[in-house]
């Protein structure tokens, strides 16, 4: 018993935060692995969509559950804002700005993306909620589960 | 008359053009054959979106197209359950008014290795153009296939169907 806790315990720090609690929502802070990956999933899409080589200015990244929820304003190296007509999007009529949402998944080890929509209202991305999604993950920061119901 | 630097940077310049072809090779069209490797990446590369536009349901690929060229794949698959019947876009929320068979396309990129999905899609049964997005995205000149006249445009600008 005391073998099994002492293990329990030598091992526990090993561990990555990202695994620590994977049925509550975590927050990926700069600089945090996960995120990275998450972002580097998502440029190839913006930069062909965007024209050109991006960075992103992160609004919000998070996981929950093998489920990743990201929202960016992408612009360019340095900082540049990107106007609409430099983007595939110049001849469309009913852009709201260039944040973009995306969704991923982690399964057997490895992240995937699996949809984005730049310049979502926000029912857009909550559209994505069906079938494993949790919807906890859409949820602002803070918020009750339970309000509304 | 030549003198010996610019003979050098000649030579450099030559060596240089050269060695560029084979990258132009590279370049060329590769509809990709049932078996091969590359293709089952493509298709892991898909499975997750397909997968969670059905619900979470297991899945199985049928008839299937990908092309690539250089870092770059357009794949089209028929999608089923995993026992190889059909999906019926009717019964799948999400998906429903897609076209029959329920089939996906998207294109994907290499990095490190691993084909990694920019983008895809149910195509939608009222859709003449599944790919009219991407056409707008820099991508390798006849990658995405040519629109045919007839709706299921199997083996559309492809030299193996």
């Amino acid at each position: 018993m005391v073998t099994r806790l002492v293990a329990a315990l030598l091992t526990t720090p090993l561990i990555p935060a990202f695994a620590a609690d994977p049925e509550r929502v975590r927050e990926l802070p700069p600089g945090d692995p996960e995120r990275r990956i998450l972002l580097d999933l998502l440029r190839p899409v913006l930069e062909l969509e965007m024209r050109g080589p991006v960075e992103f200015r992160v609004k919000s990244a998070r996981t929950l559950k093998g489920w990743g929820l990201v929202r960016v304003e992408p612009q360019r190296p340095g900082g540049r804002r990107i106007a609409m007509e430099e983007t595939v999007f110049a001849e469309e009529p009913f852009m709201d700005g260039l944040t973009t949402d995306a969704l991923f998944r982690r399964q057997d080890g490895r992240w995937y993306l699996i949809t984005h929509v730049v310049g979502p209202s926000d029912a857009a991305s909550s559209n994505w909620i069906f079938g494993a999604v949790p919807a906890q993950l859409f949820m602002p920061e803070g918020a009750d589960p339970g309000e509304g119901r | 008359m030549i003198g010996g630097r610019t003979a050098v940077l000649l030579g450099a310049i030559a060596v240089s053009a050269a060695m560029s072809v084979p990258a132009a090779v590279a370049q060329k069209l590769e509809p990709l054959a049932a078996g091969e490797a590359v293709r089952r990446e493509v298709l892991e590369g898909l499975a997750p979106f397909a997968r969670w536009q059905v619900g979470d349901l297991a899945i199985g690929f049928g008839r299937t197209e990908v092309r690539r060229i250089g870092d770059h794949a357009h794949v089209r698959t028929v999608v089923t359950k995993a026992d190889g019947t059909p999906i019926d876009p009717e019964a799948v929320p999400w998906i429903h008014g897609a076209a029959r068979p329920t089939t996906v396309s998207g294109v994907l990129v290499l990095r490190e290795g691993r084909w990694l999905l920019l983008e895809a899609g149910f195509e939608r049964a009222e859709t003449e153009d599944p790919d009219a997005g991407r056409r707008r995205w820099a991508l390798p000149e006849g990658l995405v296939p040519p629109i045919c006249e007839h709706r299921q445009n199997w083996g559309c600008g492809s030299a193996t169907p």
